[in-house]
């Protein structure tokens, strides 16, 4: 099939779709988008969903379309939410508070012993930023990227060492033998195996990251064991990453044929 | 100049930031307050700049007419809506004081009718790629993508209601399993003229065919003979094995992190300034 027929087929499928909807509004067995608002709200999230589904079958007109929507429409809503939740507030606010206070604050900010020295400096470095879009000087912007890498690295260094290194050494420096009044020997079978593979799991994975010796003999094993660990770590993430995604995909389900074409009870 | 003053900044910033960790006390901890305000508000400074960089691009594409320029359009339609009645807060109560998610604001649809069914169906649709790409790569060439693949659909069972349902109708089922993949190594041991490995692997196997057995064939089915059921598995599995392996690679991402951190405090890394022709 050429792509002009593949086309066609896809514009035919939505536009059967669509007359679909259209009749079944006008049998009133669904909200008609010239109901209400939300109705047409609906309708055009119903048409967004299906376009970006389409793409299932092939590139087309209706994918790209919803895919540009998608680009234009993430990008002003992170602007509006970043102007509104930080400038506002944590610069404008500062700079002028009783100008914020009276026309634009939803919760009135402190007015009194605020330090204005600091937002003028986040002024300035965010027009510096700024500068970046001007057809020359760009490389000004290098000071407030500065302030953003010194900032990330100085936090990272020290939050990372707490959270991924010593609270994740600490749980693995436990006894390998658990012990029980009742079970067989004195010992907790279940509890020893569990402690095994929590404390020689992690050496096993972390000699797999050691590259300074030759993964050889006993090493090897060692390594090798490492993998087996990795691939459960992989293989649960992948599996959770599938259900995520399965989980979205019955959220759109449902919009459609509960939400939208009211074909299934809620 | 131009190299060496930013340099400078992220040198005095990263040190303020490594000294109120170790010093919480003034000027050191109101300087990291005044410095992580600063941070959101230049990272929301990125965020206009990203905006004004996507109008640039689309802008110039769509008035020298490249091919695609109406889906540029379509683009720019949907950033400069968004940002108006973001801005101006159109719709809901009266004024700009109100919350950007107001009952009746415009943005609030936006985002209900626009944003979020087209964030979640592109999400979704990866349901689709992750099947047919895992398909593909790991088809169960060797025993590392077995495991993988095995681990993952262990998750995928004891996460859902398929996973308890399948204990609860045949209990015993993944002792059985257990017990004949043990068999199989076993048997992989003898073929392999390994003795020892034979003797415990095929002592491990027989007991827990044998105890599975009996629940089957003396108890009839009756009593807790089964020592497993699928949500516990996948719940030892997450605590122990998963964490094991996960433990390791946040180790090895914290290692990074400190050697990167360094090497940015100390200059030595400079890719973030970009080249001189800048």
């Amino acid at each position: 099939m050429n792509e002009q027929n593949r086309r066609f087929l896809v514009v035919g499928a939505v536009g059967l779709v669509v007359v679909f909807a259209l009749v079944w509004s006008a049998l009133g067995q669904m909200e008609g988008f010239w109901v209400s608002g939300s109705a047409l709200g609906a309708w055009f999230a119903a048409f967004l969903t299906l376009s970006i589904l389409s793409f299932l079958y092939d590139d087309n007109p209706f994918y790209r379309f919803a895919e540009s929507l998608f680009i234009g429409v993430s990008a002003g809503y992170w602007m509006v939410q970043g102007i509104w939740q930080q400038l506002v507030p944590n610069m404008l606010g500062r700079l002028a508070p009783d100008f914020v206070n009276e026309h634009l604050a939803q919760v009135p900010l402190e007015v009194e012993g605020i330090d204005k020295s600091m937002a003028l400096v986040q002024l300035v470095l965010g027009c510096l930023l700024l500068w970046r879009l001007a057809p020359k000087g760009t490389w000004i912007a290098r000071w407030p990227l500065a302030v953003i890498v010194g900032w990330a690295a100085g936090t990272n260094l020290t939050r990372y060492l707490v959270s991924d290194f010593t609270k994740q050494v600490s749980p693995a420096l436990i006894p390998l033998v658990e012990p029980s009044q009742t079970a067989f020997l004195g010992i907790d079978w279940i509890g020893t195996l569990t402690a095994l593979v929590t404390v020689f799991g992690l050496l096993a994975a972390l000699i797999y990251f050691f590259f300074s010796v030759e993964h050889k003999g006993f090493l090897g094993q060692v390594s090798r064991g490492g993998i087996w660990i990795l691939m459960i770590t992989f293989g649960a993430a992948f599996g959770y990453t599938v259900m995520g995604r399965i989980a979205l995909l019955v959220g759109r389900m449902e919009f459609l044929f509960v939400d939208w074409l009211q074909l299934i009870g809620p | 100049m131009r190299r060496q003053i930013p340099l400078l900044i992220t040198f005095v910033v990263g040190v303020i930031m490594l000294f109120e960790a170790f010093i919480p006390h003034p000027p050191f901890d109101q300087l990291n307050e005044s410095l992580s305000i600063t941070f959101d508000v230049l990272a929301a400074f990125a965020f206009v700049l990203g905006g004004g960089n996507l109008a640039k691009i689309h802008l110039a594409k769509i008035s020298r007419s490249q091919p695609g320029w109406g889906y540029s359009a379509v683009t720019m339609a949907g950033f400069f809506a968004m940002l108006a009645i973001g801005l101006f807060k159109v719709g809901g109560p009266s004024g700009v004081k109100h919350a950007l998610e107001a009952e009746g604001s415009w943005f609030q649809a936006a985002y209900d009718y626009c944003f979020l069914p087209l964030s979640a169906t592109t999400f979704s649709l990866l349901a689709f790629f992750v099947a047919s790409a895992s398909y593909r790569a790991f088809r169960a060439k060797n025993r590392e993508a077995t495991v993988l693949l095995i681990a993952a659909l262990i998750i995928l069972l004891g996460r859902t209601l398929v996973g308890a349902a399948l204990t609860e109708t045949l209990p015993g089922s993944l002792e059985l399993l257990f017990g004949a993949l043990l068999a199989y190594l076993a048997w992989e041991q003898f073929r392999s003229k390994r003795w020892i490995p034979l003797a415990l692997i095929g002592t491990v196997a027989a007991f827990v065919l044998a105890r599975t057995l009996y629940g089957y064939l003396i108890l009839a089915g009756g009593g807790d003979f089964y020592l497993l059921t699928v949500p516990d598995l996948v719940n030892w599995i997450m605590v122990v094995p998963q964490l094991a392996g996960q433990r390791a690679i946040m180790i090895g991402i914290c290692l990074g992190i400190i050697s990167m951190s360094l090497r940015l405090i100390l200059g030595v890394e400079r890719s973030y300034l970009g080249s001189d022709t800048d």
